[in-house]
């Protein structure tokens, strides 16, 4: 199905382009130019007609920009809504390296949700990957240098896994057509693609990279980060691999492993990045189980979070501006002279836990009720405690240890905070009231509602969901969820003590990507200095010869023949010592950049020469 | 950011540190009256047996939040601590 969609529409264009034109636009000006693309993308997702458009031709392959159906709205919505909220909080910054990254990042990002096929799709991940890598170095610490090599030597690892995987398909079926997979019929090459896409979702054991970075990246990069990655990975998930029965096991376990973490962890920073695992492991688990339902749930929970999720990262980003530390044993008793903050966290706080009135009882319910109604008992059993813990963790004991717990020392110095954080918090928390109220705001986005083509026949249950759509507000809904939440509550009363967070790390997975690293530094930089110690020999003896002679023909082969050849490896030796120094000192980031420009610069050359 | 309608806010938060037993016993009224009203209201499509006894999600939730917290403050926390700068020497 064609659309009119012209190109111009495509809201990728609007933030990479703004991208680009923030280093002529003078700073004082950007402050207030800085919503504009996300203004714009709202207009064109609201009036945008379902269909594809924005076909190109590349070296034989055929290439979809922009491929509008439900699946691609509802995420492309919440993008949308999310990035003016994000570019509102960061409005304040004068650093136009960070808003340059933050718009890059949005851009690949809308790239992803209506990239039609896989090259596509490829690129705009890539152009993700390095820009998020740039909020994580932004923050100009050798912490979050250090951080951020790691975030974006992973990202490097999945999108290889992806890139093969598309290879390997295009050899196999001569598409690079982005369509649902049949889940009896995947191929080798489609598990490697659902590799490459597990480890942006932070699917457990991958996921290690999430709660590592996101806590050093700056306090506006880490907003937009919540958003992006994972729920672009979500919605790549929901459109290849709806009913694959391992995401649903995996699901459900990234929703406990984020939480049990949580439980444990001092940094609120890092408590909230265990919570996104936690919370895509929802989603994950309804793609998996892959009923109209689940898979529903997977997407309303998707929007839900996006927006809780950003406001608890900006209010928790505001203690941190203010205090200058997010760091639960070093808060306290910050309710007093920063009750705004706690208000705005709060509803973020009930959100997430899924609390009556606010969006994620509408969404998280629906999943879970979704994976009962399959017959899942055990999965949705395992969910339902996650959001005890949920409640646990980020509901009651982030806010207790950082508001509540001791008496403020009234000497502390705190940061003012601007006042466009105080309303893009507002925004943030108005939205999660009002999609929590009015699910059918929500709802009437779904990607299996009436009126809409399913876009996967690999999905069970579609007429069902038709006939009967999920109702959140029933009387008995209600009394379970205050019930659940009510007795969790006590249970934190009585547990207060117990759960003092202590000036600790928990050692993850990262542990072992960073053994990983050093076993693979070390089997390949013995080998690589042994042979530069024997060439460096040979050619001692070799130039020692050629002086002695001091024939001036064996001079010129010396010095071009020789020295190129044999000289060559020690010095492409040496320059890899020298670009190891250049990632060491974090000028990777030019590097990285560098790189991206390069592919887009061939990619575009081959274009051009090919048609 | 420090207006008069702000602190007037901070002030009211501080003052209920002081509350706290009222607000305590408050709660565990809220929650009787949430378990009376499971005695008459159960799920009419129970997904599985325990769910139609009346108090099993109260027991859930309190369990699993007691369960939860000693586990892992208590047992796994221990065996899997670093120290916080742990990543950040060379």
């Amino acid at each position: 199905m064609t659309a009119t969609n012209s190109l111009l529409a495509h809201p990728a264009l609007y933030f990479l382009g703004a991208s680009l034109l923030v280093p002529l636009v003078p700073t004082r000006l950007l402050k207030w130019l800085l919503p504009v693309p996300a203004l714009l993308a709202i207009v064109s997702v609201l009036t945008m007609d379902a269909g594809a458009s924005g076909f190109a031709d590349y070296i034989g392959m055929d290439l979809t920009f922009f491929r509008v159906d439900a699946l691609s709205t509802i995420f492309a919505n919440v993008f949308a809504v999310q990035g003016l909220i994000s570019l509102i909080f960061a409005m304040h910054l004068k650093d136009k390296g960070q808003h340059m990254a933050s718009l890059a990042y949005v851009g690949g990002g809308f790239g992803c949700v209506f990239a039609g096929d896989y090259l596509t799709l490829f690129i705009f991940w890539e152009v993700m990957s390095v820009a998020s890598t740039m909020l994580v170095w932004s923050n100009r610490s050798t912490r979050s240098v250090k951080a951020g090599f790691r975030y974006f030597l992973f990202h490097t690892l999945g999108g290889l896994f992806l890139l093969g995987g598309i290879l390997l398909r295009y050899a196999d079926l001569g598409t690079m057509s982005f369509v649902p997979v049949d889940p009896s019929g995947a191929m080798y090459y489609d598990w490697l693609i659902l590799l490459g896409f597990c480890v942006n979702a932070a699917v457990v054991p991958l996921h290690a990279w999430l709660p590592d970075a996101y806590p050093e990246a700056t306090v506006t990069g880490a907003v937009f980060m919540s958003a992006y990655t994972t729920k672009t990975a979500v919605y790549v998930l929901a459109r290849a691999f709806a009913g694959f029965e391992i995401l649903a096991v995996a699901g459900v376990i990234m929703c406990l492993y984020g939480v049990f973490y949580a439980t444990m962890e001092n940094n609120a920073r890092r408590i909230l990045g265990y919570h996104i695992v936690s919370q895509v492991g929802y989603m994950v688990a309804g793609v998996g189980i892959g009923t109209a339902m689940t898979l529903n749930g997977a997407c309303a929970h998707a929007y839900a979070h996006i927006l809780y999720k950003g406001l608890l990262f900006m209010s928790v980003g505001c203690l941190l501006h203010a205090a200058g530390t997010a760091k639960l044993t070093e808060l306290g008793g910050l309710v007093g002279r920063l009750p705004w903050v706690f208000i705005l966290y709060a509803v973020a706080g009930v959100s997430i836990s899924g609390m009556p009135f606010f969006n994620g009882f509408v969404s998280k319910t629906m999943t879970i009720a979704g994976a009962a109604e399959a017959h899942r008992t055990w999965l949705a059993l395992g969910m339902e405690l996650a959001a005890v813990g949920t409640f646990l963790s980020v509901g009651l004991k982030l806010p207790y240890f950082a508001f509540f717990a001791k008496k403020e020392d009234p000497a502390r110095e705190l940061k003012p905070i601007p006042t466009n954080m105080y309303v893009a918090m507002g925004i943030g928390a108005a939205l999660c009231l009002i999609t929590g109220l009015f699910p059918s705001l929500l709802y009437a986005q779904l990607p299996f509602r009436e009126g809409v083509t399913a876009y996967s026949p690999f999905v069970a249950h579609v007429a069902e969901v038709l006939e009967h759509p999920y109702v959140p507000y029933t009387a008995w809904h209600l009394l379970q969820a205050f019930l659940i939440l009510g007795f969790t509550g006590l249970g934190f009363v009585a547990m207060r003590k117990i759960l003092v967070p202590h000036a600790q790390r928990n050692v993850d997975f990262e542990y072992l990507y960073i053994l990983g690293g050093r076993l693979f530094l070390a089997l390949f930089s013995r080998p690589f200095a042994a042979v530069d110690t024997i060439w460096s020999g040979v050619y001692r003896t070799l130039g020692l010869r050629g002086l002695m002679g001091s024939a001036w023909i064996s001079s010129i082969f010396d010095r071009k023949g020789i020295d190129t050849v044999v000289d060559g490896t020690a010095t492409s030796v040496r320059s890899l010592g020298k670009g190891a120094t250049i990632i060491q000192t974090g000028k990777l980031q030019a590097y990285a950049s560098a790189a991206i420009l390069a592919g887009l610069g061939v990619y575009a050359l081959v274009w051009l020469l090919s048609s | 950011m420090e207006t008069g309608m702000k602190n007037r806010l901070g002030q009211w938060f501080e003052g209920q540190r002081y509350k706290a037993v009222h607000w305590f016993w408050g709660f565990v009224v809220v929650l009787a009256v949430l378990l009376m009203a499971n005695m008459f209201l159960l799920p009419h499509h129970p997904h599985f047996a325990a769910e139609h006894w009346p108090g099993f999600w109260a027991l859930f939730g309190f369990v699993g939040a007691v369960v939860l917290a000693f586990v892992l403050k208590k047992i796994v926390a221990p065996m899997l601590a670093m120290e916080e700068d742990c990543y950040d020497r060379d």
